[in-house]
């Protein structure tokens, strides 16, 4: 489940509408929620649980307390979140129960019931999945794979319970770890195992009563009586067969009789029923010899038809020939007509060109002897404006160079100015630099002086401390020494007592000699090896000469002491000296020079002081005096550059003279010019007459005359084309009329020749005339009926008579039957049969059934003996599966207990990072013989101790982190398993503030490592720390109009 | 020219819960020797001033101890910036007040590096102190519209440093920046999440000397010229076998800076101990027992009270590692258990682990059908004539 988008208003102390997009964190990311206290920030989580499962994440937060109280009452409480679960996007949005103002009716609050909502995303549109509060959590359960208080154990570690999940019950716990690994199908295993071992009891109870039943269906007590009673069956069975044969065999007889008599009966109906129909068609013969008579006359009709047809198509030849005659007289009436108007149009057409020809050509010669000397004067009117242009511009350029030259002048002066000032500086340069080296060797004698003095300190330091270690190294000499007398003492005593051991009275002393042994040494004290003893001595030896390095060492150490107390001597006085002879520049500290030599040893740090003072002060005018001569040599560097624009000054104002004066000559030049043109142009006016003294005007008379000539003529050669057309169109008229008139003629006479053949026709058909012919017209479906009619009746005669032949011959010579007697004996003979069936019937099915009840009978025996072996395995493993086992653990438990194995190693180890390497998570091992419902809960394994201990003993920062260990090592275990839920998101609110710095650093970098595995974690805090390490934040700020939630990206 | 390079202070740092405030004024006192007997013209901190944003105290007063002494005393001038870990805005109070006495600190991103002029006999100086800062922050101070990477605005910065340095003089740029091709330790915290914010050496070309810090060892880089001074105490079970050191460069014009290592002796030294417990415990010549001790157990068994036997020996002891119980745990069985995913090799394995006798293989028949039933729901034994 990772959170897209969350909006809210009117939500906890929210009053307004305020949204937050987690889009641009990206996948991976750590952000930190932070604001003061009150602002909010736990209320985020809140709408995030409560827009989910309709509940806050603390719990004690209800449903009515939701809504803010500060909110406009015309805003709605409304929390609606987008969420994505693996490849699909969710919206869920939920508002609580609470009062609105009403719509109609002012100031009135009415209660608004709860409402929710959750839709799925499909491409553009979001599709309803849930639309009531209480679907809408039942569903987002099922899609998430856990309730709210799981949710709120595992996706989000609140405040001050973030220890829920590791101080839980193993019960609890249990039911977690089951929601978040599935593992209800192992659970399911054990609950099928037990079901089957106690549906394998019930099996052997249900064969028992079985066979109970079945030896009861036969009142047999037990399984021989059922035998015998089968073996009475099969006999009564075979009799009835027998006499079943019987009876069939009688049947068969009397059926055949009762077959033969029916067959004769049959012969005899036949004969009589072949007379009557022959009697029937001789009837129709009268009939048929009409219809013949019919069919001849139609025949005969046909005949005369191509002569009727004949006669028609002339008449009709005559009508058309007729009609085109008309038409052709009425076109050459219209012909002549039409030449009749074309005539007087042509004469007039002559007249007019003839009149208006000449004069308009005369016209049109005058004009165009002026042609050339108008277009010369255009010409040079043009050439006169071009030329008055290019005056004006040269009078421009000669004002711009005037004022050129006067600026230029100007930088002139102001460059002798500058030269000025450059002199000045280059003279002063040498005195600068001589005052800078003096000050400069000065502060070098100065720090030289200082140095010598520290050395000398650190010299007297390790005289000191030399010193120290010669008094200790010579404390350590003398117990040394003291030792060495101790050792020596105890060991000259021991040897005096072994010796003494070994005297024996009246033989002399091995020492002295003396016989008498008045007071012998005995052994007292200690007894002291030699090899102790010569121990002793070595470190002595060693003291000794430790001793002796150490006072060589001081020597050195002070010698050194010495010179470099000469040097710093040497130093002083050179720095008096070289003091007394200097610069004028330190004439401000004459007194302490001079007061130097005297004081030097006896008030080492006011000497340190005022050589600080006095380095300072050097510095200083070092600084100042440099800063001097770096400017002065500037300006002496620009001395040069200065002259150099001068030069370059002067010969530009030299240039702008020159062009001014080429410029004036140009000038006349164009004068002179306009004049000449404007002479030429007024003789050429002169010339032209004054009517066409303007060009355009000239132009536009000419076009007009050309148009009336060309009018002029094409009228005249319209005219004469008209006449023409009008002549040719009556000749062809006249030729057709002729034509249509000759083929009149020859239509009427066909017409008469087919009249006279048709008449002959109808004689040779023998028809008085047209009227008795087309009443004998037959068509040719009735001619074709009439002729089928006239040939079936032929055929119907000619089978009837064959038949009655026939039926006469069968039925010849033979009796009539009896049948009534027949059929009864045969009833008789089939009921019998009937009987001895039924009966041969009963006793087999009897026989079947008992067979059957034997079969069943021994199957429940095999199938006894089968399950008898099998509920002896199942019931053994059902039970151990059950948790009746030496170690009182259920399979369920124990594959939980494998599970939670694997979350702890993945805890442990960033629990041991994060407590440096010191703490680990392990279940406890159950007991033999305790209590099964335990098995599932943690303690801590300490390093520094190797015990373990409840999780209850943590401090509140060391279990903080080992509450995050857990929920890290849960989700990434949970994630690696198939089918596991995701937890791909993570909210911690506070706890941070519990930890010491080193920790939080640790806790820090263990979250930060989280973004390599793709999670979200969100964090809220008030650490500062944090704020500086974490880059991705969301600020909330409490009340104000501004906006509350400010969401801050890195980079 | 000779100044004295050092980096990475981490006052009031605390290690396995003990402060190491005295172990720092130890370092210090040291430093400020040297700077006696050696009177180099500059002395150079290259950030990690603090360990904090906020720090302790005691460690605010610490580095004022020392600078005092340094530039007051010793009249020294001092170039100091701030690294990833100091706060460089609180870090640089006062900085335009304290340059007129010789100390110049280089404190937040946002202000322009200003050059420090130290002039020599052999000539001048320009050294420019470019403090830590985050690539958000330079992107902001140079307008650019799109994201940068370390490299890009390391690059930025060190181009407007060369733009304004005039041509006569050395250059010698003092960065806290992780190179490319530098050793890291445990205790350096990274500069950018999710990456390393490594800057290649080449973007330094055009300075003379490079006084970088932020990785904890000496070590020198880029053909010579760059310089981690390296922290001067060892701050992490990798920097135990660091040689801490201060370093003396002496540099002129026209060669390569030489660069002497000045050992810096601790007032704790640490030491990381492997071995049972009773190895670690005796006493050996090479580790003082005032020393800081990790120790690395490796006793296969439990332990009564380890730590306390150890601070029996080292007072110091800082904790204890115990290799084996941080592997599998109960060998063998737990890892076991995980290979077998299927419902029957687990049920086989619960079986044994708790009545103590292997699945005989009747049994696992049995409990294979009742599975197969189970899982697909397949008819089961029928009886003639049973009502369904």
């Amino acid at each position: 489940m990772r959170p897209l988008h969350l909006s809210l208003q009117a939500f906890g102390p929210f009053a307004g509408a305020e949204a937050i997009d987690f889009a641009p964190l990206g996948g991976s990311a750590l952000f930190l929620i932070h604001g003061t206290t009150g602002a909010g920030k736990t209320s985020l989580l809140d709408a995030i649980c409560y827009a989910l499962y309709g509940d806050s994440s603390v719990g004690d937060r209800r449903d009515t307390d939701l809504r803010c109280d500060r909110a406009d009452p015309e805003l709605q409480t409304a929390v609606e979140l987008r969420f994505s679960l693996g490849s699909r996007v969710f919206r869920v949005s939920r508002t609580p129960r609470q009062w609105r103002a009403r719509k109609r009716g002012a100031g009135q609050l009415v209660e608004q019931a709860a409402t929710a909502s959750l839709d799925e995303q499909d491409g553009d549109k979001w599709t309803p999945l849930a639309g009531q509060p209480l679907k809408v959590t039942e569903r987002i359960q099922s899609l998430l794979g856990f309730n709210k208080d799981q949710f709120r154990q595992v996706i989000v570690l609140p405040q001050g319970r973030f220890r829920e999940l590791l101080a839980a019950g193993s019960a609890d716990r249990e039911k977690i770890l089951e929601q978040l690994f599935q593992t209800t199908f192992y659970r399911s295993i054990e609950t099928a195992l037990k079901l089957a071992a106690a549906e394998q009891g019930r099996q052997q109870e249900q064969i028992n009563t079985r066979r109970s039943t079945l030896f009861d269906t036969v009142q047999a007590a037990d399984q021989a009586a059922f035998d015998a009673a089968l073996l009475a069956q099969t006999q009564l069975c075979a009799e009835r067969n027998a006499l079943r044969e019987r009876a069939r065999q009688i049947r068969e007889a009397a059926d055949q009789a009762l077959q033969a008599g029916q067959a004769v009966a049959q012969l005899l109906q036949a004969d009589l029923q072949a007379q009557q129909a022959l009697v029937g068609v001789q009837a129709q013969v009268d009939r048929v010899q009409g219809q013949q008579a019919e069919l001849d006359a139609a025949q005969r009709a046909l005949h005369v038809q191509p002569a009727v047809q004949g006669a028609q198509q002339a008449g009709r030849t005559q009508l058309q020939a007729q009609a085109a005659l008309a038409r052709a007289e009425q076109a050459a009436l219209a012909a002549q007509e039409a030449m009749d108007r074309a005539h007087p149009e042509l004469t007039r057409a002559s007249e007019a060109a003839a009149q208006q020809l000449p004069a308009l050509e005369q016209q049109e010669n005058r004009i165009r002897a002026f042609a050339d000397p108008l277009k010369r004067m255009v010409e040079l009117q043009r050439q006169v404006e071009v030329l008055v242009e290019e005056q004006k511009v040269r009078e421009g350029r000669h004002d711009a160079m005037d004022a050129q030259r006067i600026a230029l002048q100007a930088q002139v002066q102001a460059e002798v100015l500058n030269g000025q000032q450059v002199e000045t500086a280059v003279a002063r340069l040498p005195d600068l630099r001589h005052r800078v080296h003096a000050l400069e060797q000065q502060l070098q004698q100065v720090r030289q002086q200082r140095e010598a003095q520290a050395a000398l300190l650190l010299a007297n330091a390790r005289v000191e401390t030399q010193q120290e270690r010669n008094r200790q190294l010579a404390l350590e000499l003398r117990r040394a020494e003291a030792e060495l007398e101790h050792t020596e003492a105890l060991w000259h005593a021991g040897q005096a007592a072994r010796l003494a051991s070994l005297l024996q009275a009246d033989t002399p002393c091995m020492v002295c000699g003396s016989a008498t042994h008045p007071a012998p040494a005995s052994a007292t004290g200690e007894w002291v090896a030699d090899q102790r003893l010569q121990a002793v001595r070595a470190g002595h030896r060693q003291a000794q000469q430790s001793s002796q390095q150490a006072a060589l060492a001081l020597q050195a150490a002070q010698a050194e002491c010495q010179r470099l107390q000469a040097l710093a001597d040497q130093h002083a006085g050179r720095a008096a000296g070289g003091v007394r002879a200097g610069d004028e520049d330190q004439r401000a500290q004459p007194e302490d020079q001079r007061a130097q030599p005297e004081h030097q040893r006896a008030q080492p740090e006011d000497q340190r002081a005022q050589l600080e003072l006095r380095q300072t002060r050097l510095q200083e005018d070092v600084l100042l005096v440099s800063n001097e001569l770096r400017r002065a040599e500037q300006l002496a560097g620009s001395q040069a550059t200065s002259a150099a624009r001068r030069a370059a000054l002067d010969q530009q104002h030299r240039q702008v003279q020159q062009q001014q004066t080429a410029l004036g000559e140009e000038r006349n030049a164009g004068a002179l010019q306009l004049q000449a043109l404007q002479t030429e142009l007024q003789l050429n006016r002169d010339q032209v007459p004054a009517e066409f003294a303007n060009p355009d005007h000239t132009r536009q008379v000419m076009r007009d005359l050309l148009e009336r000539k060309q009018q002029v003529s094409q009228a005249l050669a319209q005219a004469q084309a008209a006449e023409r057309t009008a002549a040719l169109a009556a000749t062809t008229a006249q030729g057709a009329c002729t034509q249509a008139k000759q083929q009149c003629a020859e239509a009427a006479q066909a017409a008469v020749d087919a009249e006279t053949a048709l008449k002959l026709a109808l004689a040779l058909a023998g028809f008085v005339d047209m009227e008795a012919r087309n009443s004998a017209v037959r068509d040719t479906a009735a001619l074709q009926a009439l002729e089928q009619a006239i040939g079936e009746h032929a055929k119907a005669l000619a089978a009837a008579e064959h038949q009655a032949e026939r039926a006469r011959a069968a039925c010849l010579g033979l009796p009539a039957p009896d049948l009534t007697a027949l059929q009864q004996a045969a009833g008789q003979a089939r009921q019998g049969d009937a009987d001895a069936v039924h009966a041969a019937g009963e006793a087999q099915a009897q026989l079947a059934s008992l067979a059957r009840t034997a079969q069943a009978l021994q199957e429940l025996a095999a199938t006894e003996a089968a399950l008898g072996t099998r509920h002896a395995l199942l019931g053994r493993i059902a039970e151990v599966a059950a948790g009746t086992n030496p170690r009182r653990m259920s399979f369920h438990r124990y594959v939980l207990a494998t599970m939670l194995d694997e979350v702890l190693e993945a805890a442990s180890q960033r629990l041991l990072r994060m407590s440096r390497n010191r703490f680990a998570l392990q279940r406890v091992q159950v007991a033999p013989g305790g209590n099964a419902a335990g098995g599932l809960d943690l303690e801590v394994l300490d390093a520094e101790s190797s015990t373990a201990r409840p999780v209850a003993t943590l401090s509140g920062g060391e279990g903080f982190l080992a509450a995050l260990a857990l929920a890290l090592g849960l989700a990434q275990v949970v994630q690696s398993y198939s089918g596991g839920v995701h937890l791909d998101t993570l909210f911690i609110d506070e706890g941070f503030g519990t930890l010491d710095p080193e920790s939080l650093d640790f806790a820090i970098r263990t979250l930060i490592d989280l973004r390599a595995e793709g999670r979200l974690v969100g964090i809220i805090s008030h650490v500062s720390e944090l704020r500086e390490r974490i880059d991705a934040r969301l600020e909330v700020r409490a009340g104000g109009t501004a906006p509350r939630l400010q969401l801050t990206l890195p980079g | 020219m000779r100044l004295l390079h050092t980096s990475d202070w981490h006052l009031g740092r605390q290690f396995h819960g003990h402060s190491l405030l005295a172990d720092q004024r130890h370092m210090l006192e040291q430093l400020v020797a040297y700077a006696t007997a050696l009177r180099p013209d500059l002395v150079v901190v290259a950030g990690d001033i603090y360990d904090r944003a906020v720090p302790p105290p005691e460690a605010v007063d610490l580095l004022n101890e020392v600078l005092t002494r340094l530039v007051i005393g010793l009249q020294l001038p001092v170039v100091l910036i701030a690294g990833n870990h100091d706060s460089g805005e609180r870090l640089g109070f006062g900085a335009r007040l304290l340059q007129r006495a010789g100390l110049h600190i280089a404190g937040p991103a946002a202000h322009p590096v200003t050059a420090v002029p130290i002039n020599t006999a052999a000539g001048r100086v320009c050294v420019y102190p470019l403090p830590y800062a985050e690539p958000g922050a330079v992107r902001a101070r140079f307008a650019q519209a799109d994201a940068l990477g370390h490299g890009a605005a390391m690059q930025l910065s060190v181009q407007e440093v060369l733009r304004q340095h005039p041509a006569d003089c050395m250059a010698v740029l003092v960065a806290h920046a992780f190179v490319v091709g530098g050793e890291t330790s445990e205790s350096e915290r990274p500069l950018s999440v999710g990456g390393s914010g490594a800057i290649d050496a080449s973007v330094f070309a055009g300075f003379d000397y490079v006084a970088l810090g932020h990785l904890h060892r000496p070590q020198t880089l880029g053909g010579g010229r760059l310089r981690y001074a390296g922290s001067p105490l060892k701050y992490s079970q990798s920097e135990v076998t660091h040689a801490k050191s201060f370093s003396l460069v002496q540099l002129a014009v026209g060669s390569l800076p030489v660069i002497e290592a000045l050992p810096v002796i601790p007032l704790h030294d640490l030491h990381v101990l492997t071995g049972t417990l009773a190895e670690v415990c005796a006493p050996r010549p090479e580790v003082a027992s005032h020393d800081f001790v990790l120790a690395r157990l490796t006793d296969p068994g439990a332990l009564l009270d380890p730590m306390a036997a150890l601070r029996r020996t080292y007072p110091n002891a800082l904790g204890i590692e115990r290799l084996v119980l941080q592997g599998s745990g109960t060998p063998g069985a737990r890892g076991a258990r995980r290979e077998q995913t299927s419902p029957e090799g687990l049920y086989a394995s619960f079986f044994e682990e708790v009545t103590g006798t292997p699945l005989q293989a009747d049994q696992q028949a049995v409990l294979l059908e009742e599975l197969d039933r189970l899982r697909y729901g397949s008819a089961g034994q029928d009886l003639p004539g049973r009502a369904r």
